[in-house]
């Protein structure tokens, strides 16, 4: 899964994400100013955050309405509260996971849609806080080995270790 | 929930490196512990602040790079009187693991059917410290906080 970074430039669907800032998952609230979100405010959060991104996602895909996977089978009876960076790097993740399955899903590409997507993959590292950007670099590394040993690709097994709740 | 990061190695130099020296570096590899030894375990110094008696999920994604290894949290300090408890869960919203926190001890993360081996892929951390108050009429419960160490990748 080695892509370059000049691959950013490739195309036009990153053109929201560099212009805008991307979903500003790199500021963290430190203690003292974290603004929680509550349980029931969850829903609206989510609605917040993505109709605010300016991801571009894969022809036919979008944001889902409802909030994500993780947010359900959550303890009614408990008191949850979420970092507002969780929603944001959730979201990150699910436009993520629409290009890795654009990547699955199609096949021999057109050498454009192959760029797209290499170019949307890439940039998601961008998004990311600075620790865990470095974090996953070197699962991204380690997943291409494992999946070279294993006789499949990054793409296949990231979408399986990652995107069964989007 | 603030991180300040200690982590991971530069395993991607490492990688090119080994693909220059090739079949010299792989056995330099084999013989000290396999090629699973090179993998950088995650580490990061994490704390947070929130109220009492919630279960506060954070937002910084983790990445656990190897199947099946061990996740674990060293607590620094906490508030009192008062117990902690973390856990972990994947993007799919399903519990990973949990333990509850102990002053300067190493405690592993745990699913529930007890085993300690957390699978590879993506995790954010959540965390509860139950405040526990003599007379809860009267008394004011203020946020808690904590600072631990978390460790993740961690080879058996």
């Amino acid at each position: 899964m080695k892509r370059s970074k000049y691959a950013l430039y490739i195309g036009g669907a990153l053109v929201g994400v560099v212009a805008g800032g991307g979903l500003g998952l790199a500021a963290t609230a430190s203690v003292g100013e974290t603004r929680f979100v509550t349980q029931d405010q969850v829903a609206a959060e989510w609605a917040s955050v993505t109709s605010q991104s300016e991801l571009v996602f894969p022809e036919g895909k979008s944001f889902s309405a409802e909030p994500p996977q993780f947010f359900q089978g959550l303890d009614p009876k408990a008191k949850n509260v979420f970092e507002p960076l969780l929603f944001e790097s959730l979201a990150a993740q699910a436009w993520r996971c629409a290009w890795l399955e654009e990547s699955l899903e199609s096949g021999p590409k057109a050498r454009v849609l192959e760029a797209q997507i290499d170019a949307n993959l890439d940039a998601y590292e961008s998004l990311l806080p600075p620790e865990s950007a470095k974090e996953f670099v070197t699962y991204e590394t380690e997943l291409a080995e494992i999946a070279a040993s294993e006789g499949t690709t990054p793409e296949a097994l990231e979408y399986t270790n990652d995107c069964g709740g989007f | 929930m603030r991180t300040s990061q200690s982590s991971q190695v530069a395993t991607r130099e490492k990688r090119n490196i080994a693909r220059v020296f090739g079949v010299a570096l792989l056995t330099s590899a084999l013989l000290t512990g396999g090629l699973t030894s090179a993998s950088a375990v995650g580490s990061a110094t994490i704390s947070g602040t929130y109220p009492a008696n919630q279960t506060a999920y954070w937002g910084t994604p983790r990445y656990n790079t190897q199947q099946y290894n061990k996740v674990r949290v060293y607590l620094n300090s906490y508030s009192s009187p008062s117990t902690i408890f973390f856990g972990i869960r994947n993007p799919a919203g399903t519990t990973l693991g949990t333990t509850s926190g102990t002053l300067s001890q190493w405690k592993n993360m745990t699913a529930s059917n007890g085993s300690g081996a957390m699978p590879r892929g993506t995790f954010y951390m959540n965390s509860l410290i139950n405040y526990y108050c003599g007379n809860p009429l009267s008394c004011t419960i203020p946020d808690q906080s904590f600072n631990a160490q978390l460790q993740w990748d961690i080879a058996w």
